[in-house]
């Protein structure tokens, strides 16, 4: 684990927002002997930062892949802004998807595009407007600080840089929920902090952000509810 | 952020589609090829079994159906009969050779008109009344000779039955081997571009996922490739007519000077119509669609 210092003051988490996704019950397996998930509910309410934290194979990224429909429950339910998802129901999860954002570890950028292009994608296959797509673009790579890199492709940039730039195609829809899959995960320490900073930046804005991590050292640099993966179970640890 | 646009615009599906295509490279010259071949013979195919319906359809103008009428037929009842035939319908000519007509016009196809010859080997006119018909068309011949066969009065009827069927059962067979080989070959160009989609799709896997994660719909995300697909098949039938119609303005030049094909066929062309062309066209699109839904309905996965 990486000894790191607070980039950011540490803020109150709040318990009275709205919940805006829940699972009630989830299990999930994957034909091993034990279940991936088992019996975990949670609720995310809207407003607060919540790290998600466990080793590798603790089934963070299946939680996260539930919350946003890419995988069926085999029991229990996924409620998103109040609705039941159903993957199948490819319309109204689209809709669904419209209002949350999602970050991976290996920033899944498209190569063959530009910065803005990467971002401007987001809105294009939703059918914006083509300057209401340019106008969100320049702000959310202002928000992210790449507004200078619009033009350049993926590859000549750094990994914080293109996670930076994952983040903006997230934010660019106006998400009410960020989803952030490890996205530390392939980045130096001090990357790491920075990107940590920026998406507490973002939840304090009103940004209600799930980040799953499985290195502790990140939860330590702000003062965050933390909730803890372990053999398919979900447990709240205390700030530490 | 509301729902905007139902159907995916033309800002996102040029670029899209451009880009695929691009993408794509020899796999797409692999699929305009398959399908131009499927599509050049099955144009071949549709010529060849016009050209026989032309052969057929001229050999049958031509052919007569000739009935002889009873000798021992009453006179009145001979007018009747005349009106009869020459008011049944699909007849397209009608001629009436009276028996006296044709006795002296073998008499003098056998040069017996000479004084020693004449009536020697009959004491009467052994000939009858002798009708010639033709039908309006092909399918009519048949018929018309049944019709006239039970006219009171007739004896026999006579026309080239075997000839015609014969053709008509070529004509079937051409037929019959054309879907037949369109059929194969479809399947198997089916399986190709699905087979060349399916890796497209593979190819385009991270912007599908981006795609379905930022909230586009199924529409959006799949359409630009049931796009790439619709002009790969509508080039590979653009292809084969252009193909087709250099070869079947060759082949029908030099047709043109055999004499026993500007016989058979009359004026019948080999050369591919617009209209042909126009067709290929359209079949090579519905091809590169039912690939594209064969292609997604094995692999795009559903939420397990």
């Amino acid at each position: 684990m990486t000894a790191v210092t607070p980039v950011v003051t540490p803020g109150e988490p709040t318990s009275e927002g709205v919940i805006i996704a829940e699972l009630c019950q989830v299990t999930k397996s994957f034909g091993g002997p034990l279940p991936c998930l088992h019996r975990v509910s949670l609720q995310l309410r809207r407003g607060e930062f919540y790290f998600l934290t466990g080793s590798s194979g603790s089934g963070k990224s299946t939680l996260l892949k539930l919350l946003c429909g890419q995988l069926q429950p085999d029991q229990g339910t996924v409620r998103l802004f109040g609705e039941a998802v159903n993957p199948r129901h490819e319309r109204r999860m689209a809709q669904l998807r419209r209002r949350m954002g999602v970050i991976f570890q290996d920033f899944k950028l498209l190569g063959d595009r530009s910065v803005a292009e990467n971002v401007a994608f987001a809105l294009l296959v939703r059918g914006l407007p083509k300057a209401e797509i340019q106008q969100r673009v320049q702000t959310a790579l202002k928000l992210v600080g790449l507004s200078h890199k619009a033009g350049a492709y993926p590859q000549s940039l750094s990994g914080g840089e293109q996670q930076r730039v994952s983040i903006a195609r997230a934010l660019v829809g106006g998400p009410e929920l960020l989803l952030a899959d490890e996205p530390t995960g392939n980045l130096d320490p001090q990357t790491s902090q920075q990107i940590l900073a920026l998406l507490h930046r973002l939840h304090q804005r009103g940004l209600t952000v799930l980040f799953t991590t499985h290195d502790l050292a990140l939860t330590r640099l702000v003062s965050h509810r933390i909730l803890h993966l372990h053999h398919g179970k979900l447990e709240s640890l205390p700030h530490p | 952020m509301a729902n905007l646009s139902p159907f995916p615009t033309l800002d996102f599906l040029i670029p899209e589609v451009r880009r695929s295509l691009w993408r794509g490279g020899w796999l797409n010259g692999a699929a305009v090829i398959a399908v131009a071949v499927t599509l050049f013979i099955f144009g071949w195919g549709w010529q060849v079994s016009q050209l026989l319906s032309a052969s057929v359809e001229s050999l049958g103008n031509r052919l007569e159906i000739t009935a002889y009428v009873s000798p021992d037929l009453p006179t009145a009842k001979v007018a009747k009969l005349r009106e009869e035939l020459a008011a049944l319908p699909g007849v397209a000519d009608f001629t009436w050779i009276d028996r006296d007509r044709a006795w002296a016009e073998l008499q003098a196809n056998l040069g017996l008109k000479s004084k020693q010859g004449e009536l020697d080997l009959f004491e009467t006119n052994p000939l009858s009344d002798e009708v010639k018909i033709r039908a309006q068309s092909l399918e009519q011949v048949a018929p018309l000779a049944n019709q006239i066969a039970q006219k009171e009065g007739i004896e026999s009827v006579q026309y080239l039955e075997r000839a015609l069927t014969g053709l008509q059962s070529v004509q079937r067979v051409v037929r019959g081997v054309t879907l037949m080989l369109v059929l194969l070959l479809s399947l198997t160009v089916v399986a190709l571009v699905s087979a060349i989609l399916r890796l497209i799709i593979l190819v385009r896997q991270p912007e599908i996922e981006i795609m379905t994660l930022v909230g586009a719909t199924q529409t959006w995300i799949y359409t630009p490739l049931f796009l790439q697909a619709a002009s790969l098949g509508g080039g590979g039938g653009l292809l084969a007519w252009i193909v087709g119609w250099v070869s079947g303005q060759q082949l029908q030049q030099w047709l043109a000077q055999q004499t026993s094909f500007r016989a058979l066929a009359g004026n019948a062309s080999l050369e591919w119509s617009a209209g042909l062309g126009f067709f290929l066209i359209v079949i090579g699109v519905i091809l590169g669609l039912v690939s594209t839904r064969l292609a997604l309905q094995t692999t795009v996965p559903m939420p397990k």
